[in-house]
């Protein structure tokens, strides 16, 4: 159902393909470049150099556009998920520009690099912090260790949901999505093979999602209003799951989550 | 701590039992030494392309016994009180509930993702069974014969790709697709002992539930 994207990761940076592919493209450019630039120069070498060996790309090939989306981010709270803020990155690691072939997606590459990021970030952190947990608790706990995650850039995250929103964008969050409430039931210890599998992922993300956009306009003092509007959601979905139960065919799906929707207003309350 | 990290783990990664040993002094390890990485763990040392394609392998299998326990159902409804015909479907249908019973063990532990069709696959399975059956007794044979023939080859063809990946990770899978592939021939063969050919309309009985299995494996592939 989700399109499933191979990635390459290294160093512990999860480098898409559509970035080794830009890596390559630069690399190829650079050389074009400086042999135009060299030309004259390296003219009487040229002769001597045909019979070395071309120099072996090195593999795998020098992850920039990973180190300067890394070194982006901090940047993003003053000039927001731009261009400006990649410029800002490069800078930082010596490059005095980027060049337009490297982030062709703007500042949705900053995105899609920090939604993968947190991603793996969180299931670091928690996954072998759920001993003696219940499942709901598990769940919980990783909601807020991923808002937390989003909690440093949360000025700058309505800008990132309306660039997320943006329709050639748009099923970019959404893998990030589904893999996210994916790892968050796998950790939970979640074994369902049915239905099931599909409403829990699909409640989880609801609930991720309506909490996200909560935080974004949250004033209270350390985002209590936040986690409050998370736990309430949470005993929405559990009072909505206890409503399924089980569902064993596709009638029962039907009439029961109907009912369940039509009965636990809290659904999409703000 | 130890047996606990091993209880979330155990689900976690495809671990073959031989496997494990070596699996949790790795994890003990790397408690110790470096911070842990729970990619580094999750991730089996399949590439992107062969864990999408037991993803699907394992979802069309759950969805064909989800299929066959429901054909069983429907036609132990209508023949359940056979004195000749009634305890071999029962027995089979037994059978298929261990199938389906593996299979929905292996979704979690192997993360891939359950058919999305199941409901259908439970009501086209059901109304199969319960139609052939009300066919007659052989019509409810042939209808076995038909599907028993599409899952066994289908689990061949499996366990044919499956012997090209050199993994421990997968040894499991290969045994049970293996085990259950027999299953479903003998299943065949009963179905044929029991007068399968003798069914009215048994050409294009079969040729019909051969195509709608095709499909059936055609779109779970997918969804
Ligand atoms: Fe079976
Ligand atoms: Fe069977």
């Amino acid at each position: 159902m989700f399109k499933q994207k191979t990635a390459c990761i290294h160093q512990g940076n999860v480098i898409q393909p559509i970035i080794w592919r830009n890596v390559l493209n630069k690399q190829q450019n650079t050389r074009k470049f400086t042999s135009a630039a060299e030309d004259l120069k390296s003219e009487n070498s040229v002769n001597e150099q045909t019979h070395t060996p071309p120099p072996t790309p090195p593999n795998p090939p020098n992850p920039i556009p990973a180190e300067i989306l890394r070194a982006s981010l901090p940047f993003v709270n003053q000039y927001g998920w731009t261009i400006d803020t990649l410029a800002q990155g490069a800078k930082t690691l010596g490059y005095p520009y980027i060049s337009h072939g490297l982030f062709p997606r703007g500042g949705a590459e900053l995105i899609d690099y920090f939604l993968e990021d947190c991603r793996i970030k969180m299931t670091n952190e928690i996954f072998d912090k759920m001993d003696g947990l219940k499942v709901h608790q598990k769940i919980r706990f990783a909601c807020i260790t991923r808002l937390n995650l989003t909690k440093p850039y949360i000025k700058k995250w309505s800008e990132a949901l309306a660039i997320m929103a943006q329709p050639n964008n748009i099923p970019m969050p959404i893998e990030h999505l589904a893999k996210l409430v994916d790892d968050m039931w796998y950790l939970a210890g979640d074994k369902s093979a049915d239905m099931n599998w599909y409403s829990k992922r699909a409640i989880l993300a609801t609930i991720y999602t309506s909490t996200e956009l909560y935080m974004t306009q949250d004033t209270s003092p350390d985002y209590i209003g936040t986690f409050q509007f998370l736990d309430r959601r949470l005993q929405d979905s559990a009072t909505f799951g206890r409503l399924i139960g089980e569902i064993n065919t596709f009638a029962d799906f039907a009439v029961k989550s109907t009912f369940g929707i039509l009965s636990s207003k809290g659904i999409g309350r703000f | 701590m130890y047996l606990a990290i091993r209880r979330n783990y155990i689900n976690a990664t495809i671990i073959s039992f031989n496997k494990l040993h070596t699996f949790s002094v790795k994890y003990n390890s790397s408690l110790k030494e470096e911070p842990k990485n729970y990619d580094q763990i999750k991730n089996i040392s399949l590439t992107p392309k062969q864990k999408q394609l037991i993803d699907s392998m394992i979802r069309i299998d759950q969805a064909g016994e989800i299929g066959a326990n429901y054909i069983y159902k429907g036609q132990m409804a209508i023949l359940g009180n056979d004195k000749k015909v009634g305890p071999i479907i029962q027995e089979m249908w037994e059978q298929e509930k261990y199938h389906l019973k593996t299979f929905d063990e292996i979704i979690p532990r192997y993360r891939a993702r359950p058919s999305f069709l199941r409901p259908i696959w439970e009501a086209a399975g059901f109304i199969l069974g319960v139609g052939t059956a009300m066919m007659g007794k052989e019509a409810a044979m042939a209808c076995t014969e038909a599907v028993e023939t599409v899952i066994g080859e289908h689990y061949n063809d499996q366990l044919r790709e499956l012997l090209h990946i050199e993994n421990n990770d997968i040894s499991e899978l290969k045994k049970i697709i293996k085990q259950f592939r027999d299953d479903e021939l003998h299943h065949l063969d009963t179905a044929v002992d029991f007068d399968a050919k003798k069914a009215p309309l048994h050409g294009p009985l079969t040729a019909i539930i051969h195509n709608g299995c095709k499909a059936a494996i055609w779109i779970t592939r997918r969804i």
